[in-house]
């Protein structure tokens, strides 16, 4: 999907990162060193860019100043939790601006949301006959359009957007419906039932024992 | 009450009382004078007047066997008319009937009048508000049948006493207002400086500790002043070291949570990931792996932590110890990390013993090597030896490593702080090594100096006090 630059100089960090994103379906590359960042932009062209503010070299600011006339997006990821670094950061043109430590599923979310804000062209997503319009809430199988509730089309869309990674029920409840839902978690159930039906998706969206459902994708 | 208030009405209250109480007994001396001495001079004119009108009587009484009214009053006109100007007056009485009166005044009760045959009487009175003087008296044998009676008017008398008693109140109140204002001037100036240190005393209890007083005078209340500014000066600094304290430990806990934060972060995300993703099974391991060296991590960071908040005077133990030894101990330990880089060890020893705390030691020798080590590239050098120098033992550790920044130099031994300003693990450890090297140096009262050149290398030396005798504990 799309083309992310890690720049963290704590490697442990960055390998996580790279690992999530690599699960969803981004490709995603690494830098621990300020100086090197410039020249990796030239090289590699991202699409977007998560970046540490402490950096051995150049730091994160002065980095987000060089960036900031190429309009790539860029997520500020970093131990720094003060207002007046967030302020900075924000104000310096970063399109968000995260904590750590960080929960891996609102990294992704917050990367979905930026990304979406940037991208021209419609997202389309594809598996074997199945094909999703993200930005149409129209889904196609073998060519002929399955007609899906918004509801269906929500969880639809957050199981494609965190592939690999499993959902609690709780989690699904939370995203797709509201905070305040009264239903339960047999809701979830119910929708993931009719997804997998109407879509032809048995084998993709697994029961994970214990935890929820998960959409498993090639890689 | 404020104290000048409480000086003012004390001073006010004595002077008044005995400035009136002079006032009073010398305008009653002064009035009982000039009293007495009218009263003489009345008394000497009536004796006069009574002798002459008794001559007179005797001459004539040659002259006319019987005494009768009518000569009586003859006799003693010229005298009253003459008297009458002066504004003294007189009455004559014959077997106690008047025979003759030329007081102006109307009496109903004649007091003065009752007396016996040969009695004189004297007395003041007040007719129609104006006081007389009553002198009364028989005149001798063989007239003792008539009575004479001196009148004199002593009114000047009553109006100068009221006079001078109304000039004593006068005085007595312009005194009091000269008095009170002068009075009020000077205490609220001798007060001034006082209600000035309060007024410090005030706004450094505020929270103001900056604040001094500025009073120049030299009696007590300047000594006073002198001495709130002392103290002020101890309480200003005392506080400044809590406060300085209070800030380096709020740094040490922001930089504590800040170091935990990238454990926890990758420990926490590899978990989640190996909870909920569908990894491959090298991505498990790697997660695991990753899990396994960020707990160390963790862990080493809290041994140090304990160890460094452990350390006291209570629980280290001297006894004599080989530097050598102990420095061969550090570097088998170490060996896997220098044959890997590829390190070269120069070890100098003199054979010198001292007394120290052999885990301790260790310790630091240890951390010492060990930033060494992170400090160096592959094939670097550590140059190890123990020599003499001014009668003390020193212990130096140096390297061809990178080096550091003169500031980096000041702040190295402050608990978190790394030379590497994005505080990158890529050399290892949390900072706290050489933070404990200074403690443990501290604990044996020994110096510890850094010398370094950004890029060509580091240099510490211990200086131990002396070799055999640790530091007196009580010192510290």
């Amino acid at each position: 999907m799309a083309n992310i630059l890690v720049v963290e100089d704590e490697v442990a960090i960055a390998d996580l990162i790279a690992m999530n994103l690599k699960l969803v379906g981004h490709s995603a590359y690494q830098v621990n060193n300020g100086n090197e960042v410039m020249n990796d932009i030239a090289a590699h062209k991202p699409d977007l860019i998560i970046l540490d503010v402490m950096l051995p070299g150049k730091d994160g600011f002065e980095l987000m100043k060089e960036i900031e006339p190429l309009h790539i997006p860029v997520i500020f990821l970093t131990a720094k939790e003060e207002l007046t670094d967030k302020i900075t950061g924000l104000k310096l043109g970063a399109d968000d601006y995260m904590v750590k430590p960080f929960e891996i599923l609102e990294l992704l979310t917050r990367i979905e949301t930026v990304l979406k804000r940037y991208r021209t062209s419609g997202r389309v997503f594809k598996l074997g006959n199945l094909e999703v319009r993200l930005d149409e809430h129209i889904a196609f199988l073998s060519g002929e359009q399955v007609e899906l509730t918004t509801k269906e089309f929500m969880l639809l869309e957050l199981l494609i957007r965190n592939k690999n990674i499993a959902l609690s029920r709780e989690k699904i409840l939370e995203s797709v419906w509201d905070f305040d839902y009264m239903g339960d978690t047999r809701t979830v159930d119910v929708h993931i039932q009719r997804l997998r039906k109407k879509l032809d998706l048995n084998d993709r969206i697994k029961t994970v024992f214990k935890m929820g459902y998960r959409l498993e994708v090639p890689r | 009450m404020k104290f000048w208030q409480k000086a003012y009405l004390c001073v006010i209250v004595i002077f008044l009382i005995s400035f009136d109480a002079v006032t009073y007994l010398s305008v009653i001396r002064s009035y009982s004078l000039s009293r007495s001495e009218t009263y003489m001079t009345a008394e000497n004119e009536c004796y006069v007047i009574q002798s002459s009108l008794d001559t007179r009587i005797s001459n004539a009484s040659s002259l006319y066997k019987e005494l009768n009214v009518d000569n009586l009053k003859m006799y003693i006109e010229p005298y009253a008319n003459y008297y009458e100007k002066q504004k003294i007056y007189m009455e004559l009485y014959y077997n106690d009937s008047l025979v003759y009166s030329n007081f102006p005044s109307t009496l109903d009760k004649r007091p003065e009048l009752q007396i016996n045959p040969g009695q004189k009487s004297t007395l003041t009175r007040t007719a129609d508000g104006v006081s007389y003087f009553f002198i009364t008296g028989y005149l001798p044998k063989p007239y003792s049948n008539t009575k004479f009676v001196y009148i004199k008017d002593v009114q000047p008398l009553e109006n100068f006493r009221n006079e001078i008693v109304y000039h004593a109140i006068l005085s007595s109140a312009v005194v009091f207002i000269i008095l009170s204002i002068l009075l009020l001037i000077m205490l609220l100036k001798l007060t001034a400086p006082i209600r000035k240190l309060n007024q410090g005393a005030e706004e450094i209890a505020a929270g103001h500790y900056q604040k001094r007083v500025e009073i120049k005078s030299r009696d007590e209340i300047g000594e006073l002043a002198l001495n709130f500014n002392k103290m002020a000066d101890s309480v200003e600094t005392h506080i400044e070291k809590l406060s300085d304290l209070t800030a380096n430990r709020q740094q040490f806990i922001n930089n504590l949570a800040h170091e935990m934060r990238t454990p926890i972060t990758a420990i926490l995300g590899y978990g989640e990931s190996m909870k909920y993703a569908n990894l491959s099974e090298d991505e498990r391991m790697k997660a695991i792996d990753y899990i396994i060296s960020q707990s160390e991590r963790m862990k080493s960071m809290a041994g140090k932590l304990m160890e460094l908040t452990n350390l006291t005077h209570e629980n280290i133990h001297f006894e004599k110890i080989n530097l050598e030894s102990i420095t061969e101990h550090v570097v088998a330990s170490l060996s896997q990390n220098i044959l890997e880089k590829q390190i070269e060890i120069i070890k100098s020893f003199q054979k010198e013993e001292i007394l120290g705390d052999k885990d301790l030691i260790e310790s630091l020798i240890q951390n010492l090597v060990e930033n060494s080590i992170r400090a160096l590239p592959d094939k670097g050098k550590i140059e190890i030896k123990t020599f003499r120098e001014d009668n003390r033992i020193v212990l130096s550790i140096e390297d061809n490593g990178i080096g550091m920044s003169e500031n980096d130099i000041s702040k190295v031994f402050e608990p978190f702080y790394r030379a590497d300003k994005s505080r990158s693990r890529a050399y290892g450890g949390a900072g706290l090594g050489l933070a404990l090297c200074k403690t443990i140096c501290d604990l044996h009262g020994a110096d510890i100096h850094v010398t370094s050149q950004a890029n060509k290398g580091t240099r510490f030396e211990i200086k131990f006090t002396t070799p055999l005798h640790p530091c007196d504990k009580s010192e510290k």
